[in-house]
């Protein structure tokens, strides 16, 4: 995955966000990412996250 | 200053009834074909219009996809319009579409791509789009930038103006703990709306609420051709949208 690709991910798909939440670092590896991008990562603020992709959701499912 | 109003289909009577106090209307692109088309001709007659877009993803190392940009084009030829925009967000990766603006990771890969994409938007629509600055919950990973020093390389960059979101703007820095500034670049158009509170003190600019007064004084500190109101729901008695243009007015 790219890093936008990684990042359509996590606001998009749910299991995906919810692994990632758990643990940030090996699922951004395991996606292909590097160790920088991994760290850096995982210093995300996960309330935002949530809170991000509930707003999201909720535009997808204006459409 | 002009000082205009996004068009809404909720709105459109009471828009079209208030033209005298309305310099110009801002149309979604993505709702053009949605809306009613007499009204949109007598919008094209009376007043000028701005064409914005939402769905371009424009700051983004994937390339802009041609049929939404034609899109565009077709909406901008039709409404005869002075100008148009699109924001500074990507909105999908990999076929995973995600639904609304997200911000990308401010740094030069995403410059380099957002340079590649308004060269093909200029090229098809045959004009540059106003690049507006968006609001997000998420400080984006992988960014290089802050946000002013952002806003500033991207005008830069591609020589477009920025359309300015002073919500926006506002909402970010309260998020992220940042004093709100205005760019030293060409501001375009500006845009004033309104959010709401939600959890940890953070501010989610939803269009759904009055403009609060700190918009008002970031306002005061920029000049542009063109003023927008945005709002997108919850809507007010009409009197009340055009008393926020006219406090917009006295604070520019």
């Amino acid at each position: 995955m790219t890093r936008e690709q990684f990042l359509a991910a996590l606001y998009t798909d749910e299991a995906f966000r919810a692994r990632f939440i758990d643990d940030p670092r090996s699922t951004a590896l395991a996606a292909g990412l590097t160790e920088d991008d991994a760290r850096e990562l995982a210093g995300m603020d996960m309330e935002a996250l949530r809170l991000a992709a509930r707003s999201f959701e909720k535009k997808r499912a204006r459409r | 200053m002009r000082f205009g109003i996004g068009w809404r289909p909720e709105l459109g009577a009471a828009i079209l009834s208030s033209l005298d106090r309305i310099d110009a209307v801002e149309l979604l692109a993505e709702e053009h074909a949605a809306s009613d088309r007499r009204a949109l001709r007598f919008l094209r007659r009376n007043v000028p219009i701005t064409v914005h877009g939402t769905s371009l993803g424009l700051a983004s190392t994937e390339p802009v996809d041609r049929k939404r940009l034609d899109a565009i084009a077709r909406v901008v030829e039709w409404t005869e319009a002075e100008s148009w925009s699109e924001h500074l967000a990507f909105v999908r990766a990999g076929g995973m579409e995600i639904g609304h603006l997200a911000a990308p990771p401010r740094n030069d890969a995403t410059l380099e791509g957002l340079m590649r994409n308004v060269d093909e938007a200029r090229r098809v629509v045959g004009t540059a789009p106003l690049l507006e600055n968006v609001a997000t919950l998420i400080d984006p990973p992988f960014s290089t930038y802050d946000e002013i020093s952002w806003l500033e390389a991207v005008a830069r960059a591609t020589g477009c103006e920025l359309l300015l979101d002073l919500h926006n703007l506002y909402a970010n820095a309260t998020n992220f703990g940042f004093q709100p500034a205005i760019p030293r670049v060409p501001i375009g158009a500006i845009h004033i709306a309104g959010g709401k509170r939600i959890e940890g003190n953070r501010v989610l600019d939803d269009h759904l609420h009055a403009v609060p007064d700190a918009v008002f004084a970031l306002l005061a500190e920029v000049t542009a051709d063109l003023v927008i109101l945005e709002r997108d729901g919850r809507y007010p008695p009409f009197a009340e949208l055009l008393g926020e243009l006219d406090r917009a007015r006295a604070a520019a």
